[in-house]
């Protein structure tokens, strides 16, 4: 995600920070306190669908099933990777160097647009105008144009219908992700041959018009993909999604872009029917070097987007009369990406407890100093970290000094980045209007903290997300270690209970000594588990949770549970070959 | 007076500006131009930025109901020229944020949905992602002159470094306007090549000539090139076929989509003053008797208009290209946003700025740099006025764009214009109550200008987009606008 919201909601974080008990405390947004508070209209409320009925993530077992398919248009992150495959170019038009005015993120915390603007439909009329001739151009020297191959060298005017027909079979293939249909072919056909015959122009330039038409169609602008052929509902009144369909939506998951040859002949030859196969591809995908990709840009958001807070890895401040360079900050991207490959790239093992706990971390020369180990003088490397002091992504300094932009360390970032996000825990808006935290001379951060414990105002939230965040007391701001604080020892200690969530055992209590034993605990808990199978649930899907897709949820929670230490990748693997991934509950008004 | 080309004159297009800022198209008017604009068309032009007009040390210009009475405040002097042109409002009330339902942030920074739709709006997870609850007046005006028969844009909507996905302008509840943030972009899409000159007998004009183009890069986007139509013929059934088969939710979107696509095609079909025109890309009609406009063989090179440092050469360009689009009729309504609701990262590092960045702020949590907008405006006091005697140095900009350009009856394209300059808070505190705007423009002598308002406590601001709304000529049925318990126009901006 590039350049995505660096705005900060200052007031909202300064309500979080509430230090005083004042007059503006406002009433809780739910009817149960804050907890209760649902920020969205269209269940955004952690896992409101989840857990009804109280058979949740690791609860008594439902029947597979499904909900809708959302039809979205691609990510930019997509559209550029998906641009790089078709025609070989890798100048990320949309979110490179010139970036398009950024997409929001849905209510899933996640882009996936589904409205279209003016904006975007310019974009996309004059992107692929330069593209194509970028690719016209690229194709007429020789060099790699991706899948934008013409077919004939100066065909006979008699053979050119046949070879234009052969370009719209094969590059829109690629182009929808599935077969033309028929009447496509022929609309196709029709901007080709009226292009070359009453326009006059070239049958290169008119095959190029030919793909501008696909890259401005909602065949390749949208996830949806069906065809050719439509979906038959079962008794069950749920529709397989198409062998294309599972392609796509694989693609679009594991490796943010559109299938390969592999791919698209397992989708040809009706090799993705049944669950295991679907299984083989996912796990041949995740091994792939485009899984970088997916897993880059679902942590970022999963991870960094508090909502009120967003950061871009990509565009960390550096903070001054410290560790934290240029160098140190423009690294943390870097450190992150080779960081989730490690883990999830065999022969790493993919599992919850190696990301929460991993000893090591990959630094260049400036980000080794803040962990006061050596490092290289160029470039990157992985080096190993005392694990007394650093275990797993949450005591990185991308996390540490990447969530927060003061110098101070922040307790109420790192808090909440562990209650709403590693543990799915909801948190309703703060009061209007709160003092900002004072520190005392001579006093602590969590010192400084602690008053919101006294605050009957304040306490009832931070009583909830603030000791998770004292965990994380033994790194300052830039997130190097530190036994002391204004020359008292650092007291990361504490205790809170997991948020209510997905029907888990819940109630995990959490007693720790460090973030470091947090961070083992963590790994080791239903709700942590239950809650990234959540949030991949709703990064593959989409949307959020509905209770359709509990029985889904469950059998990516217990692929996960096989594996000691709790299998991501088993976990997503199951989530990808599942029946809520794999079939649909038709859309309201849709004809089938 | 000798006879001039009545166009632009392209020297003034390419100015280079700063060292290391490649050329840039800086279109200027002249008011020798005079006789290329059609006198009496109405135009709206909103800017916007965020954190607050004032800070807790400089107070708004003194009230006052005739220019001699009163005074402008030392941070607005830029105003001074304009001081019988403008109508100083303290200040309207986003009574929205206070009385939506749902839980969400409800300070100045979470506004924006409704600032320009006066509408109850669907907080969802952030306020970068809160959904407007109906269209904004921009689009609601542009989309009436449409229906009128206007044949130019709905809107020309632009932003100097946005880098939140908070929006200001809705074409519909739900329906965000995206601001383009580059002015090449804006630049090579709605006017490189764009204008026409209009079919008006024994009016002469002067050609354009390869000679006379002195600029380099690349050619100019040829939007009419032979294989758009075929291809967006296409694109246009693709989009019908595909919205038979999604579901009705989705059909919605597909409807917009096919929307915007239509409006390229018919810019390319040059459709005239008449019925519909192009909403989007493409050339657009010129107005009725207007004769001038950019040289069709004009070309700009690009700006880094991701960098805060470039902010003031971005926003001048784009107010430039608006004032260009507004002279040559191909809009009559425009939206400019410099920063975003927050701002955290626009340093101004300009003269008399001269903010550096300072890093990651030591004290105030999640602002941003500590020598940012958002963290200066946190703070208050006499940096913020320094940021803020520069934002209004941005409207006397825009204003004196406006006023110099002269139609044939000698009156400036201001007078039959209005400006209105908004905030999303009072001062860098966040207060939603007392937000004070800045209106210059008569709008065809709708507003009486030379005053200086203090307005009662909780006038909402949909008085005042009902006001715009009447002004422009295009009423709503309800004579209200956004929320209808905000009632209608606030009518002492009549005079």
């Amino acid at each position: 995600m590039k350049a995505q919201e660096l705005w900060r909601s200052s007031l909202l974080i300064a309500g979080l920070l509430s230090a005083a008990s004042i007059a503006a405390c406002s009433a809780p947004t739910g009817g149960t306190g804050f907890m209760a508070g649902s920020d969205s209209p269209s269940g955004a409320n952690g896992a409101s669908g989840a857990s009804s009925g109280g058979s949740g993530i690791a609860g008594a077992a439902v029947a597979e099933s499904a909900g809708t398919i959302v039809m979205r248009r691609l990510t930019y992150r997509e559209y550029d990777h998906m641009v790089a495959r078709l025609l070989g170019d890798t100048t990320s038009p949309a979110s490179g160097a010139s970036p398009w005015t950024p997409d929001a993120a849905a209510a899933t915390g996640f882009v996936s647009p589904n409205s279209v603007s003016n904006y975007h439909v310019i974009e996309y009329n004059q992107t692929a105008e330069t593209l194509v001739d970028t690719a016209l151009q690229a194709a007429a020297a020789g060099q790699n144009a991706g899948k934008f191959v013409i077919p004939c060298k100066n065909p006979t005017a008699a053979m050119e219908t046949s070879c234009a027909t052969q370009f719209i079979t094969s590059f829109g293939l690629q182009a929808f992700r599935r077969p033309v249909a028929p009447a496509e072919q022929a609309d196709l056909m029709t901007v080709f041959s009226t292009v070359r015959k009453a326009d006059g122009f070239s049958f290169t330039d008119s095959i190029g018009a030919v793909a501008k038409a696909m890259l401005q169609s909602p065949n390749f602008l949208y996830h949806w993909e069906i065809g050719p052929t439509k979906p038959v509902p079962g008794s069950d009144g749920l529709a397989p999604l198409t062998p294309w369909q599972i392609a796509s939506r694989l693609a679009m998951s594991i490796w943010e872009s559109m299938p390969d040859d592999a791919l698209f002949t397992a989708a040809q030859n009706g090799q993705l029917s049944t669950a295991a196969q679907v299984v083989a591809q996912a796990q041949r995908m995740l091994a792939d070097p485009q899984a970088t990709q997916s897993l880059y840009s679902f942590h970022l958001q999963w991870i960094f987007n508090m909502g009120f807070h967003v950061t871009d890895l990509a565009a960390v401040i550096p903070k001054p009369n410290s560790l934290l360079t240029a160098a140190a900050a423009q690294g943390l991207q870097t450190e992150f990406t080779q960081f989730l490959s490690s883990v999830y790239t065999p022969p790493g093992d993919g599992t919850l407890n190696t990301l929460y706990t991993a000893p090591y971390a990959f630094v260049n020369h400036d980000l080794a100093a803040i962990y006061g180990v050596a490092g290289p003088a160029t470039g990157f490397a992985k080096v190993n970290l005392d694990p007394t002091q650093r275990g797993g992504i949450f005591t990185q300094v991308s996390f540490l000094a990447g969530i927060e932009d003061t110098i101070a360390d922040n307790p109420v970032y790192r808090g909440l980045a562990i209650y709403t996000k590693a543990l799915c825990g909801t948190i309703g808006g703060p009061p209007a209007n709160v003092p900002g935290v004072t520190f005392k001379p001579g006093g602590t951060t969590r010192q400084a903290y602690d008053v919101h414990g006294s605050s009957a105002c304040a306490s009832g939230c931070h009583s909830i997300f603030d000791p998770p965040g004292f965990a994380f007391e033994n790194y300052d701001g830039i997130g190097q270690y530190r036994t002391t604080e204004a020359s008292q020892p650092v007291d990361a200690t504490g205790t809170f209970s997991a948020p209510a969530i997905s029907g888990t055992s819940g109630d995990t209590k959490f007693t720790f000594t460090n973030a470091v034993d947090l961070s083992r605990q963590l790994a080791a808990s239903p709700e942590a588990q239950a809650c990234v199978d959540l949030q991949w649930t709703r990064y593959i899907l989409g949307r959020m949770e509905t209770p359709a897709d509990m029985g889904s949820l469950q059998l990516g929670y217990h692929a996960g549970a096989a594996t000691a230490g709790f299998s991501v990748r088993d976990m997503l693997v199951a989530l990808l070959s599942s029946k809520a991934f794999t079939y649909r509950q038709p859309s309201v008004g849709e004809s089938l | 007076m000798m006879k001039r080309d009545l166009r632009f004159s392209r020297r003034k297009l390419l100015k280079a500006i700063g060292a290391g800022v490649a050329l840039l198209p800086l279109i200027e008017s002249d008011p020798a131009d005079a006789q290329c604009l059609a006198g009496g068309i109405k135009r709206l032009y909103i800017l916007a930025w965020p954190d607050g007009m004032l800070s807790s040390v400089n107070s708004w210009s003194a009230a006052g109901t005739d220019p001699t009475n009163w005074t402008l405040a030392p941070f607005q002097a830029s105003l001074a020229p304009y001081q019988s042109d403008l109508l100083l409002l303290n200040g309207v009330d986003y009574k929205f944020i206070k009385d939506m339902p749902g839980s969400g942030e409800r300070t100045g920074h979470a506004t924006y949905p409704g600032m320009l739709t006066g509408s109850f709006y669907m907080p969802l997870a952030t306020t970068s992602t809160d959904v407007a609850g109906g269209p904004s007046v921009d689009q609601y005006v542009g989309n009436k002159l449409k229906t009128g028969g206007y044949g130019g844009l709905v809107s020309l909507n632009q932003g100097a470094f946005v880098q939140s996905t908070a929006r200001l302008s809705w074409s519909g509840a739900g329906q965000p306007v995206i601001p383009d943030l580059d002015p090449y972009h804006v630049f090579t899409t709605y006017i490189q090549g764009n204008i026409k000159t209009p079919p008006s007998a024994g009016t002469p004009t002067t050609p354009t000539t390869p000679s006379q183009s002195v600029d380099a890069g690349a050619p100019p986007v040829d939007y009419k090139k032979a294989s758009q139509k075929s291809i967006l013929d296409y694109v246009m059934n693709d989009l019908n076929r595909f919205m038979n088969v999604v579901g009705t939710a989705d059909k919605a979107s597909i409807d917009s989509h096919l929307t915007y696509v239509r409006a390229i095609e018919q810019g390319l079909a040059g459709v005239t003053g008449t019925g519909t025109g192009s909403a989007g890309a493409g050339p657009v009609t010129m107005g009725t008797g207007l004769a001038c406009g950019v040289p069709a063989g004009a070309t700009a090179t690009k700006i880094a208009y991701a960098a805060s440092a470039n902010i003031p050469a971005i926003a001048k360009l784009h107010m430039d290209l608006a004032v260009a689009s507004f002279a040559a009729d191909l809009t009559r309504v425009a939206v400019m946003q410099i920063g975003d609701q927050g701002a955290a990262q626009l340093i101004l590092s300009w003269p008399p700025c001269n903010f550096a960045s300072g890093g990651a702020n030591p004290g105030d949590a999640n602002t941003g740099d500590v020598n940012g907008f958002h963290a200066i405006a946190h703070r208050n006091v006499q940096d913020k006025v320094t940021c803020d005697t520069w934002f209004q140095s941005q409207v006397a900009y825009i204003i004196g764009q406006l006023k110099s350009i002269k139609d044939p009856s000698g009156k400036s394209m201001l007078d039959s214009s209005v400006v209105v300059a908004m905030n999303n808070m009072r001062t860098g505190t966040h207060e939603t109550t007392g937000v004070p705007v800045v209106m210059a423009g008569s709008c065809g002598g709708y507003f009486k200008t030379g005053r200086s308002l203090a307005l009662p406590a909780g006038t909402p601001n949909n008085g005042l987009l009902v006001a715009l709304c009447n002004a422009m000529g295009t009423p709503t049925a309800t004579g209200t606008f956004g929320e209808a318990m905000y009632g209608g126009e606030l009518t002492v901006l009549k005079g």
